[in-house]
């Protein structure tokens, strides 16, 4: 499923994998403030979500 | 011519004295070597003599001087006989051996009927019955007596008195003889008694009995016992030996072997006691008899068998409580008597409980001051008040019951209770002693928190060590999380939800705090960058309990000022529902 994440998750189970929550988000990933603001530290990617992630809820800077 | 004169001279002589030989014409004429002088002699043979002619009808003597014999000759039997008497040494016969050459022991009375008179021919009884007849009277015999006998000097009868005595009848006196054994009897295998049955019937062997009476004969009489009351069962006897007919004398075993009884080792076994049967009369039964019936033992079984059955008899007669040397009762005491021992006369007594006892004891009739004594001072309820405070009169449930509500008839133990609920501890949460009852005691232990995490704006990363417990005690719920990260958040993480583990106890709602994502209880917690180093204030968080989003599950939030984040350390204690 496409999705953003932080750019360090790791998907070996026992390590972090830490996803952005968009379900309020109804525009392309691609336009979301985490993308926008820190490319750097989040990206888009298209595959499977571990059961072991932790969730970003990500606030943006002009909130 | 001398010598012719001298041959004629001899010639001269033999035929002068020379005799020819010629028969005897009688007695006397002739006796060759027979002479007469000074004694008279005789001719002489060795051994048994011969005559010289054949003239054999005429009587001889002669001498066997080879053995010393006189013989003489008997013309009408031809023989020669051996001339005996006088004692000689050569008489060595025995007198028997001689007697029976006349008359033996063997000879029949044919043999001897020559040497009867031919008129006798009554028996040797009848005869003697000629002199003294059986049938003779004592006056009859009168005339053979002495005549210094008197009165009551002969024996006229003799009767038995009993085993050891005689009586002896004289005329009109009597006496008793006692035959006293010249050595003592060492032991004896039995004591038995002639006994005698007047009862009506007979008495089978084996039967039961006491002696009930005399009979003219010197003799007890004897009738079947049996232990259903004293008269029959008290004297006990012995055990009859054989079977007694009605009206004739007979013998009981007191001690000692009966056999040949029929004792089925279907119903008896050696060694098995046997008792007096209460039931049966001059019965026995293998069941000691209780009260009312009366206990007599009468011996063991040394052989169950169904004929070779054997008893060895002791009889046993049990004691009523009057009959002891040392009770002193009525014959039928009152209702309700108690027995009580004297010491003025060292005796049971029959009492009635309330003399008995007397002023030494607590009594129902006593009133209140009498029992003061024995009350302690402060004591003001009365002692059955005291003991409903344990135990209503009023209680309808059974005392089991109750107890059972105190102490489970389960319980293994009586001062610890083993089988408490899974969870639970006992305590009182009344406002007054009470008994107690079971409350929420679980600890969950140590285990890895899978809860949902949601860091707010960037989250900690690489490898986890997210970890929880909770306890509950009572209704009080303490619950740690302690979520670790290899790599610290970037300078901007502010927020930390995470979801109470679900096998926490729901948390009790207070009221007025319905709804979603409304809080509920405050918590405790730091977010900072390592447990390795000292929270500072920055760390510091605002944390507190609600009810998610969903509004179907609860949540812990820590909200902190900006910073880096590695570790999150909370601390949360609520009320469970």
């Amino acid at each position: 499923m496409k999705h953003i994440r932080q750019r360090n998750s790791s998907t070996i189970p026992g390590e972090t994998y830490a996803m952005v929550l968009t379900y309020n988000w109804d525009k392309p990933l691609e336009e979301h403030p985490s993308i926008l603001e820190h490319p750097e530290m989040f990206e888009i990617v298209d595959c499977e979500i571990p059961d072991y992630c932790v969730y970003v809820n990500y606030e943006s800077y002009d909130n | 011519m001398r010598k012719l004169i001298t041959i004629l001279l001899v010639i001269i002589g033999q035929v002068s004295f020379g005799q020819v030989y010629q028969i005897m014409p009688q007695y006397g004429y002739s006796a060759p070597r027979f002479n007469t002088d000074s004694t008279l002699q005789l001719p002489t043979f060795n051994g048994v003599p011969t005559l010289k002619s054949n003239k054999t009808n005429k009587g001889a003597i002669a001498i066997d001087s080879t053995n010393g014999r006189f013989y003489f000759y008997n013309p009408k039997t031809s023989a020669w006989s051996q001339v005996t008497g006088g004692g000689g040494s050569t008489d060595t016969t025995s007198l028997s051996n001689r007697i029976n050459l006349k008359l033996n022991i063997s000879d029949t009375s044919n043999m001897l009927s020559t040497y009867l008179r031919k008129t006798d021919t009554a028996t040797l009884s009848n005869r003697i019955n000629l002199k003294l007849n059986i049938a003779d009277t004592s006056t009859m015999l009168t005339s053979y007596l002495r005549k210094v006998d008197t009165t009551n000097k002969f024996v006229s009868n003799v009767t038995k008195l009993n085993d050891s005595t005689f009586t002896i009848f004289k005329g009109s006196t009597q006496t008793n003889i006692t035959l006293t054994p010249s050595t003592t009897v060492a032991s004896a295998t039995r004591l038995v008694t002639n006994v005698y049955n007047n009862s009506g019937f007979t008495i089978t062997k084996g039967s039961v009995i006491y002696i009930n009476g005399a009979h003219s004969s010197n003799l007890p009489t004897i009738a079947l016992a049996k232990a259903n009351t004293e008269e029959t069962s008290a004297y006990t006897y012995g055990l009859v030996e054989t079977d007694i007919t009605n009206n004739s004398a007979g013998v009981v075993i007191q001690n000692g072997t009966i056999t040949n009884l029929n004792l089925p080792t279907s119903t008896y076994t050696d060694g098995q006691t046997l008792y007096l049967s209460p039931t049966v009369a001059g019965g026995y039964t293998l069941t000691k008899p209780l009260a009312p019936y009366h206990y007599v033992a009468i011996g063991t079984v040394t052989r169950a068998h169904p004929t070779f059955g054997t008893i060895q008899i002791s009889i046993r007669n049990g004691f009523q409580l009057d009959e002891l040397s040392d009770v002193q009762i009525a014959t039928v005491p009152i209702d309700s008597t108690i027995l009580q021992f004297s010491r003025v006369d060292s005796l049971w007594h029959d009492v009635n409980p309330t003399t008995a006892m007397g002023n030494r004891f607590v009594k129902r009739t006593d009133s209140a001051a009498m029992l003061l004594p024995y009350l302690k001072k402060i004591d003001t309820a009365s002692l059955s008040s005291r003991i409903d405070l344990k135990l209503s009169k009023v209680d309808t449930s059974t005392l089991s019951t109750r107890i059972d509500t105190k102490l489970a008839i389960t319980d293994t133990s009586v001062f610890q209770r083993k089988n408490l609920a899974s969870y639970t501890f006992i305590a009182n949460n009344t406002t007054a002693t009470a008994n107690g009852t079971a409350q929420t005691f679980k600890d969950s232990g140590l285990k890895v928190y899978n809860g949902t995490i949601t860091f707010t704006p960037v989250a900690p990363s690489g490898a986890t060590n997210n970890t929880y417990r909770w306890s509950q005690i009572g209704k009080l719920v303490t619950v740690r999380i302690n979520l670790l990260y290899a790599t610290a958040s970037g300078s901007t993480l502010t927020t930390l939800v995470a979801s109470l583990p679900s096998d926490c106890p729901a948390p009790e709602i207070p009221t007025g705090h319905s709804g979603a994502s409304t809080t509920i209880c405050p918590a405790f917690g730091y977010l900072f960058t390592s447990v390795t180093a000292s929270p500072t204030t920055a760390a510091a968080t605002i944390g507190f309990l609600r009810s998610n989003s969903g509004n179907n599950g609860y949540e812990v939030v820590l909200i902190r000022s900006a910073g880096s984040v590695a570790a999150a350390l909370i601390t949360l204690t609520y009320f469970a529902q």
